[in-house]
């Protein structure tokens, strides 16, 4: 049961979260359970790699991330609580683990904030940042740095780039092409 | 009666700090926690000799403290505080002697809810400073979370995935021993006015610090945030229970007496000690499903019986809590024990709408001088 500071926190991080996925074509947030929502489902549809049956590292462009804010969240944090990788389970990242649904963002700071965890997850999933240093899979990691040349998968923004610009009437005035 | 004192971390502080509460007439009572073994280089910066070096610090302290005073009671404890039950740091004030801060967050909480003064020494070795901080446990007093800021909370020692074997070491202070017996010598005199009832107001939390280089003294007055993230600053009533780990099942701790319906939805749980319900091996993808709380589960437990690869709980295999409806009815019947509880854990339970904490009894509470 979230207490005050909790729950105001919490309903900070839905509003920036969901603004965040209405800014973006890449990301969507499910909440789970009332408002404010302790539980969240990232849904990215940006591109990542996973492993085929035969062997092949191919491009994928689906994943989820369960996102989990335990009552005491403020004042720890344990990143083996607060994230689960959904799927896909053939996963292929030197810090998302093959065997089990484990992804590592490193230090996860007491207190972070939902749109900074969503900014990580997928700047991993699409090799915008990885480390091959204490791997949670090491296949994948030796991979990476033979393949550097290939990575990052997706070099698009998170959140859909504004651009301003303006229409100008042509010389007939009637605006068509 | 005689008094009971609480010292956690016997190095450049801790390890001048018991001395001298040892030779309190008041204190009859003193417990010893730190997990780790004096090593060749804290020769030079706390209180001990070349031939300690290499045995448990907990250890070494407390034959120290016995040849002080012999009708001293002197209790050693060898683990990493978080992993002792709360029950074990009951007295009559915490003495936090640590380097780390998770330890001294973990200290606050605690002292906060078993309703004892915390007294926090540190030291800054660049500055010659040496600091000491009272804590009162009066819900409207400051606690140490009070002052702390995000940036204080991102500085946390953390343990994460690719990062398997624990958390850092804390940095060295770097503090030459007389700047540690300066901290210990003002955290000791601290703890005797809060014996001798002649600190500052119940509801006064304090900081004390000394500049060694500038002949300074700088004393602040803490204030209560409204804001703290440690929500709860009253302390909890714990009863003491007749039972011990073994003696109780998970069933019968949750509503003994209470309504089928309401125990059916009761929960137990242990302050900031998840329980685990799945152990997955990161090597082999071995699935094992066990009932633990998650700090009982040492070395052995964590490794892959199959491939010897290290064994996790992800984020669906940890739980805050356990209620009779989540838990299958093959493990109701098992004991506390058997869950992973020790004696003089401090379970909560939430049954019928109130929450009551509870005291597992221990071998030792016979014995015992309170």
């Amino acid at each position: 049961m979230p207490d005050r500071i909790l729950g105001a926190f919490l309903a900070r991080q839905y509003e920036e979260g969901m603004a965040l996925a209405r800014a973006s074509d890449l990301v969507a947030l499910h909440p789970i359970g009332e408002e404010p929502p302790q539980r969240y489902v990232a849904e990215f549809r940006c591109a990542g790699l996973c492993r085929t049956p035969a062997g092949d590292i191919a491009r994928m462009t689906h994943s989820e991330v369960g996102i989990f804010f335990p009552d005491d969240y403020l004042r720890r944090t344990d990143p083996y609580q607060i994230l689960m990788w959904l799927g896909p389970h053939n996963v292929w990242h030197p810090n998302i683990s093959a065997r089990a649904p484990i992804v590592c963002l490193g230090r996860l700071g007491p207190g972070t904030r939902l749109t900074d965890i969503l900014y990580q997850l997928f700047e991993i999933i699409t090799y915008q940042r990885y480390s091959t240093h204490d791997a949670l899979n090491a296949d994948a990691a030796a991979w990476a740095r033979a393949n550097q040349e290939r990575l990052p998968v997706d070099r698009r923004p998170l959140k859909r780039r504004a651009v301003a610009f303006t229409v100008d009437k042509d010389e007939r005035g009637t605006g068509a092409p | 009666m005689g008094r009971t004192i609480v010292i956690v971390g016997l190095g450049n502080v801790g390890s001048h700090t018991a001395p001298l509460v040892a030779r309190m007439r008041e204190v009859s009572r003193i417990v010893l926690v730190d997990q780790d073994k004096y090593a060749r280089s804290n020769v030079d910066s706390q209180s001990i000799t070349a031939g300690e070096c290499g045995r448990s610090k907990a250890l070494v302290q407390a034959l120290r403290l016995r040849r002080i005073r012999a009708s001293l009671r002197v209790t050693a404890i060898a683990a990493e505080v978080g992993r002792v039950p709360l029950g074990r740091l009951r007295g009559d004030a915490i003495l936090a002697c640590v380097d780390s801060r998770a330890a001294r967050q973990y200290l606050n909480q605690t002292a906060r809810h078993l309703g004892v003064p915390l007294v926090d020494a540190g030291v800054h070795a660049d500055g010659m400073l040496a600091r000491v901080s009272i804590f009162p446990p009066a819900a409207s007093a400051a606690c140490f979370e009070c002052g702390w800021t995000q940036r204080e909370y991102d500085a946390i020692e953390q343990v994460y995935p690719c990062q398997p074997e624990g958390a850092p070491a804390a940095v060295p202070t770097g503090a030459p021993a007389h700047l540690g017996a300066l901290a210990a010598a003002l955290q000791a005199a601290e703890c005797r006015r809060l014996l001798s009832g002649s600190a500052a107001g119940p509801d006064v939390s304090r900081e004390i610090v000394v500049d060694a280089n500038s002949h300074r003294m700088l004393a602040t007055r803490h204030v209560r945030n409204p804001d703290c993230r440690l929500a709860e600053h009253g302390a909890w009533h714990i009863r003491r229970l007749q039972q011990g780990p073994e003696d109780l099942t998970l069933a019968e701790a949750i509503g003994p007496g209470a309504p089928a319906g309401e125990r059916r939805n009761g929960r137990l749980w242990i302050e900031g000690q998840p329980f685990v319900t799945r152990l997955r091996c990161l090597k082999c993808g071995n699935e094992i499903a066990t009932l633990r709380l998650r700090r009982s589960l040492g070395d052995r437990e964590r490794t892959c019986k199959s491939c010897r690869g290290r064994l996790e709980a992800a984020a669906a295999d940890i739980v805050s809590s356990l209620s009779l409806d989540e838990v299958p009815e093959s493990e109701r019947s098992r004991s506390l024990r058997a869950l992973g509880l020790e004696a003089h854990d401090v379970f909560a339970v939430e049954c019928g709408g109130a929450t009551r904490y509870r005291e597992l009894r221990g071998p030792d509470d016979g014995a015992r001088d309170r």
